[in-house]
């Protein structure tokens, strides 16, 4: 391993050993406060490294690609998992259980993603595919005496699972048929004739996307997640909803570019498909739902929908542009504002609930809550008019980069039920913001919360990302348009 | 034209194991049983190692001999077996394995051991005597495989820790997250016991 190569990887390097660390300190001596903050400590200097490789380094490992792209979105993800470590050590506190192996865990699956985000293998991004999920599963069922959580947890070992099964034959079948395991290479060992579409490549990639819409819970492998939401801790259910899901979408982008997908009619159509039922699926699904956690599920299905709608765009030769790239960047920034949101979303209910709750977190627990707590309900009606797309938050810019990707892939179809779809988004997500501004309060739940200086931190961390990126969303755009093409 | 005569008999042998594989795994599904359908997966995984062989990959056969037939599916077999406690679950296993049960396990394992055995008997070589008088000792084992390539622990060792390195560690880190996970989860039952 060269010296470049060993700088390119030295967030990942960073971040295992601290898990490693930590995981000899708890051999010696648990101690809670020193393991939560050497976690955040490890994920800070990961952040402060991978932020100064965003667009410097370049590198084409047999194995992994770390270009721009993947750099700047391991950053995002390295800055989620930070976020999300802050909440950790509260939310611990007041769990019977060991806690240490939380943080391991919670490193390793931050690593894994991280593998995920930058492999151009298959062996690279099975291997960090299995690193992820086989540590969010003891993750899921941490708590002890918690029959839910136990049930999502057996639950997500066995779907994800049969999700690899198939993963796993559709790699076999694209190296039966090309010889290469090379994300890149794949399609030059297949006939190449202008729009040709071929019947195996189309059955492996089909049976490619069963798994990869099992992780990202897009429509007919969608069953699991609500149950998992619900039974999850908190925490865990975040970095489920963003990390694992992004990690995974990313290399999605890169299989459907690198693969050219675009030419299998066949895969367009199924997508398409996938898409359509996604985002109708998971919105209506979410309209009347009165468990918070349950309709966070549905609207990250509906999430998943829209952004497909961006991947089907990526083709070349297009009216607007020449190049591929504008439908990936309308990918990535929608990816991004979604990151941010979810993220800033599960952070305030983690920091609302701390744990206490043994009941399901209905909407009702959050009625009066504007009274209460004013910050807190105001940094939570930003966000869910940003997941809602309303203008000047991140969300609205991230549909609109969207809208834009698909007006000019020619999806029209599926820009009708985009429409539709967030029509029914709005009347759920504006329904949870009338709820926080009801007048009486009835809810235990928040008297408990108190003030400290990270959820005073998050609390503006989080209104300064959504609105900041809202209104100014230009920076960013340039960013990604200069690391993307 | 020997060599022509050649791959059908390697051919004829992979199918049966091949459907020796299929049929064993069909069977540990349906069975009813738990120790019973481990047998079958047992033999399962004994047809792959061979199928493995044929294809060349002796190194492969062997670790899944090792690995699955060995170490994990003794492990499942331990805990099934110490699950099952009290007279009646004994009365039942009284029943249950009786040697007429275990026919069905008994005649595929016995297939593939004459497979193998024909494998390594010289009336196997004598099947295409034609390759094998008149080439060294290592492409004899070659010819055994359907494949032309013969892949060894040297060749699986030189490409882990060459270009795939990364991933060797990688894999450590998911071992690494599986002992955790295993730990964290095992010790729960300690709990709720005491």
């Amino acid at each position: 391993m060269n010296v470049a190569l060993g700088y390119a990887l030295l967030p990942w390097i960073i971040i295992s050993s601290t898990a490693l660390v930590i995981m000899l300190f708890t051999a010696i001596k648990r101690d809670h406060r020193y393991t939560s903050l050497m976690t955040s400590l490890g994920l800070f200097i990961a952040l402060i490294v991978q932020i100064m490789q965003i667009g410097v380094v370049e590198q084409h490992h047999e194995l992994f690609i770390i270009d721009g792209m993947t750099t700047l979105l391991s950053a995002l993800l390295i800055l989620v998992s930070l976020l999300l470590s802050f909440l950790l050590h509260p939310w611990l506190q007041n769990l019977n259980d060991p806690k240490e192996e939380y943080y391991m865990l919670f490193l390793l699956a931050t690593q894994g993603a991280l593998v995920v985000c930058a492999s151009s293998h298959f062996g690279s991004f099975f291997l960090g595919l299995e690193l992820m999920s086989l540590s969010l599963v003891p993750m899921v069922a941490y708590k002890d005496n918690d029959q839910i959580a136990l049930e999502a947890g057996i639950k997500y070992l066995i779907l994800s699972a049969i999700a690899s099964a198939f993963m796993l034959f559709a790699m076999a079948i694209i190296y039966f048929y090309s010889g290469t395991l090379d994300i890149r290479e794949i399609i030059n060992h297949f006939p190449r004739t202008a729009n040709s579409s071929n019947i195996i490549y189309s059955t492996a990639i089909s049976l490619l996307l069963v798994g990869v819409a099992f992780k990202l819970s897009l429509a007919p492998c969608h069953l699991w997640v609500a149950d998992l939401f619900e039974g999850a801790p908190l925490p865990t259910t975040a970095l489920l909803a963003t990390l694992s899901k992004a990690a995974i979408f990313v290399v999605l982008i890169r299989l459907f570019s690198e693969g050219e997908w675009h030419n299998q009619t066949g895969v367009i159509t199924i997508i398409s498909i996938i898409a359509a039922a996604s985002m109708l699926i998971g919105n209506f699904l979410a309209l009347l739902q009165k468990n918070m956690l349950r309709l966070l599920a549905y609207s990250s299905i509906a999430h998943f929908g829209y952004i497909l709608l961006a991947i089907l765009a990526i083709k070349p030769s297009l009216p607007l542009t020449s190049t591929t790239s504008l439908a990936s960047e309308a990918a990535i920034y929608y990816l991004i504002a979604y990151l941010i949101t979810v993220v800033g979303t599960f952070a305030i209910l983690t920091l609302l609930t701390n744990n206490k709750h043994s009941y399901p977190l209905t909407i009702d627990c959050l009625k009066g809550l504007f009274w209460v707590k004013p910050s807190y309900a105001l940094a939570l009606v930003f966000l869910f008019l940003s997941l809602a797309g309303i203008p000047l938050t991140v969300g609205f810019v991230g549909k609109f980069y969207l809208t834009l990707a698909a007006v000019n892939g020619q999806l029209w179809w599926l820009l009708a039920i985009l429409v539709i779809g967030s029509i029914a988004g709005l009347f759920y997500y504006l329904r949870l913001i009338l709820t926080m501004m009801e007048k009486q309060t009835d809810s235990t739940l928040l008297i408990n919360t108190s003030s400290s200086l990270t959820s005073h931190f998050i609390l503006s961390f989080v209104i300064v990302m959504v609105i900041g990126l809202g209104v100014f969303p230009d920076g960013l755009a340039q960013v990604i348009v200069e690391l993307v093409s | 034209m020997m060599t022509i005569m050649a791959i059908p008999t390697t051919q004829i042998l992979f199918y049966i194991a091949a459907s020796v594989a299929l049929l064993s795994a069909l069977l540990t599904v349906t069975r009813y049983n738990a120790v019973h359908a481990l047998l079958y997966l047992v033999i399962t995984m004994l047809a792959i190692s061979l199928i493995f062989f044929l294809l060349g990959a002796s190194f492969a056969a062997a670790l899944q001999i090792i690995v699955y037939a060995g170490a994990i599916i003794v492990l499942f077999i331990f805990v099934t077996m110490m699950l099952h406690q009290g007279d009646v679950t004994i009365k039942q296993e009284s029943q249950l394995f009786r040697p007429g049960r275990s026919i069905g396990a008994g005649i595929l394992s016995l297939i593939l051991f004459f497979e193998t055995m024909f494998l390594l008997s010289p009336l196997y070589d004598l099947s295409q005597a034609g390759v094998s008088t008149a080439v060294s000792q290592v492409s004899v084992i070659s010819t055994k495989t359907i494949g032309v390539n013969v892949i060894g622990a040297k060749e699986i060792g030189l490409t882990l820790f060459g270009p795939y390195l990364l991933l060797v560690e990688i894999a450590a880190l998911l071992l690494l997250t599986a002992l955790i996970g295993a730990f964290h989860l095992g010790r729960r039952h300690q709990e709720v016991t005491i």
